[in-house]
């Protein structure tokens, strides 16, 4: 089986209304991301937020690279996550924890 | 420098808002419909605000009545594309900046003899993504549809395509990073979408300051004699 390669984005959400967690966060965008894209993109891409700190909003996500940019892009088009108007905002990437946090 | 063509603000007070989303999104500026006194000033923050007309009218006598009063009041000047005689004549006249995606839901798309006139000219083609936030589901595939044929046309006849927000609140201001991102669904490469972004406003920017200068002519016109 092909070794599938990573990806780690740092991401800050910008927010008005309450605090979201980060399972709420990453429903929304797989639920985007099967809107766009269909079951089989949602399954290939590995999406998983390792990190999320809800006080400044900021996180990190991993996914497969190859599903990196249509996975940031259904991010990009949540507008709400439950009572809370958010919009998504990428600030890196990067192929290993380590060079996302340099 | 990546900047925000079409900013809804409705009015001065909300101003202060969007400037600081603005700011926190790493924006360096935004185009706002609302009459200032300069058509391109910095603010407190460095943030460039720009003014914007949306021409719109019955057909294009009345934007060419319009579009004389206000090109060196205005910075940003866009025709909805709707009529096909409008869009066509605003493709030829490099007064006008952008050809917008006005109405995504009525499915007009740009033809190609419009794209290759407005390419020809300078004329970008704009893409608001609030439509794109607004919807899910079929109505959004409606508006991916129309925006995909119209990005594609455009890229095929030359024509430079920007991507702006059209957010009538802060939190709908999407970051320059997010916005190219975007770009990819509507069937453009990184390099291409990064470039409607980061750099097609930014020429705008820089023409529309040349325009605004009332030394500026319109190519082809030469000046014979001056009065002194």
């Amino acid at each position: 089986m092909r070794k599938l390669r990573r990806r780690y984005v740092l991401f800050r959400l910008h927010r008005e209304g309450p605090a979201i967690d980060v399972h709420q966060l990453s429903a929304a965008i797989r639920k985007n991301f099967l809107s766009l894209f269909g079951e089989v993109s949602v399954a290939d891409s590995r999406l998983f937020i390792g990190m999320y700190n809800d006080d400044e909003d900021t996180g990190i996500l991993q996914c497969n690279a190859e599903s990196l940019d249509k996975l940031l892009a259904s991010a990009a088009l949540i507008t709400a996550i439950g009572n809370t108007q958010v919009s998504f905002e990428p600030k890196r990437a990067s192929g290993t924890l380590k060079g996302l946090q340099r | 420098m990546p900047l925000d063509l079409n900013v809804r603000v409705p009015k001065f007070d909300k101003l202060t808002d969007f400037t600081r989303m603005a700011a926190r999104i790493g924006l360096t500026g935004f185009a706002v419909p609302l009459p200032m006194s300069n058509p391109i000033t910095k603010t407190n923050d460095g943030i460039v605000l720009m003014t914007r007309i949306d021409l719109a009218g019955r057909g294009a006598e009345s934007i060419k009545r319009q579009l004389p009063r206000i090109r060196q009041r205005t910075s940003v000047i866009a025709v909805p594309l709707s009529d096909i005689e409008a869009s066509n004549w605003a493709a030829e006249d490099s007064r006008v900046d952008l050809l917008t995606i006005a109405e995504p839901s009525k499915e007009y798309t740009i033809r190609e003899s419009t794209a290759k006139l407005a390419g020809q000219n300078g004329i970008a083609l704009e893409v608001p993504i609030a439509p794109l936030l607004r919807t899910s589901g079929l109505d959004r595939s409606r508006i991916l549809k129309v925006y995909r044929e119209s990005v594609a046309t455009a890229i095929d006849s030359g024509m430079a395509v920007v991507l702006s927000s059209f957010a009538s609140e802060p939190i709908l201001m999407r970051a320059p990073s997010a916005m190219w991102h975007i770009g990819i669904l509507l069937g453009m490469d990184k390099r291409k979408s990064k470039e409607c972004v980061y750099q097609v406003p930014d020429q705008i920017l820089s023409r529309s300051e040349r325009k605004v200068k009332s030394q500026s002519f319109t190519p082809g016109i030469e000046v014979v004699r001056e009065d002194s």
